[in-house]
C-alpha cells in the first residue's frame, strides 16, 4: 500500500503544483544509508507566493484525503481564490493531515529565501513511482543554519556528524 | 598558632564547579559544507534517482518500535 504523500504527491504533480519538499523530510532523501536517514513525521513543503499555485495544492490535499487546517481551526469553505489571496498575503501556513497520521505542512516561508532560486535548483526523486521535488541539501542546511531553533541546532550537529563518520573517517565516496 | 595548609583541591571536584560551557549555536564549517557539496554531488542524489528506500526504511523503523514492549 502506498504512503499517503506518494499518493499526495502524485496529486501534486497531476495538479502542476510547485512546491519542493524542505526540512528534515527533504534532507533524508539525500541520504546515503540508515545513518542519515532521520526520524520523522512530518513533510514540510514550500510553496511560491502565488494563490493559484496554492488553491492548486489545496484541491491536491484534498483529493487524496488530507484534512486542511489553519492553526486548530478547519481552513474556510469556499477554498477558492479568493481565500487563497488572503493565505498568501498573509504567509499563512496550511496544515494538512492525511490517512496514518501523516502530516504535511504547506509553508510559504522558508527563512530568507525566494521560492524561484530554490526551485530553480530542487532535485525530481522518485518515491514509489511519484515524482518529489526536493529543495537542494544546501538550501535545507542554510535554512536550518537561519531558522536556529533547537530543533534544528540538534539536526544540524547529528547531521554534520554523520557526514564525518561516514565522509571523513571512512574516506571520500565514490 | 600555625597557619592551617590548604588541602590540595580535587581535581574532580573542581571540574564540577567549573561553569559548563555555554553552547554557542551551530556553526556552519566548511568541512560541513564540503561534505554536503560531496553528498549533492553522487550520482545517487541526482534528479531521477530512486528514494523509495529512504520511506520504506522509515517505515520498517517506525513499526519496529512500535512493537517494543516494556519488559521491567
Amino acid at each position: 500500500m502506498q504512503n499517503a504523500f506518494v499518493l499526495l504527491a502524485g496529486e501534486l504533480d497531476r495538479r502542476s503544483v510547485r512546491y519542493v519538499t524542505i526540512g528534515v523530510s527533504g534532507a533524508n532523501y539525500y541520504a546515503l544509508s540508515g545513518s542519515t536517514v532521520f526520524h520523522t513525521e512530518d513533510r514540510d513543503l514550500f510553496l511560491p507566493l502565488d494563490p493559484e499555485n496554492l488553491k492548486r495544492a489545496w484541491q491536491a490535499c484534498e483529493a487524496t484525503g488530507f484534512d486542511l487546517r489553519v492553526g486548530r481551526e478547519p481552513l474556510d469553505y469556499p477554498r477558492d481564490l479568493w481565500l487563497a489571496e488572503r493565505m498568501v498575503g498573509h504567509r499563512a501556513l496550511t496544515k494538512a493531515f492525511g490517512p496514518g497520521g501523516m502530516h504535511v505542512d504547506l509553508t510559504l516561508v522558508m527563512g530568507d529565501f525566494e521560492f524561484e532560486p530554490v526551485w530553480k535548483e530542487r532535485r525530481t526523486f522518485l518515491d514509489a513511482g511519484a515524482q518529489v521535488q526536493v529543495a537542494r541539501l544546501k538550501h535545507i542546511v542554510d535554512s536550518k543554519v537561519a531558522a536556529n531553533r533547537p530543533k534544528d541546532q540538534v539536526f544540524l550537529e547529528t547531521h554534520k556528524e554523520a557526514l564525518r563518520q561516514l565522509l571523513d573517517e571512512d574516506g571520500p565516496l565514490s | 598558632m600555625d597557619e592551617i595548609e590548604p588541602k590540595p583541591s580535587k581535581p574532580s571536584a573542581d571540574r564540577v564547579a567549573e561553569p559548563s560551557t555555554k553552547y554557542g549555536g551551530f556553526q556552519l564549517t566548511d568541512e560541513y559544507l564540503s561534505w554536503i557539496a560531496e553528498v549533492e554531488a553522487l550520482p545517487e542524489n541526482q534528479s531521477g534517482a530512486d528514494k523509495t528506500w529512504v520511506a520504506e526504511l522509515l517505515h520498517t523503523s517506525a513499526q519496529h518500535y512500535a512493537r517494543a514492549k516494556r519488559i521491567r
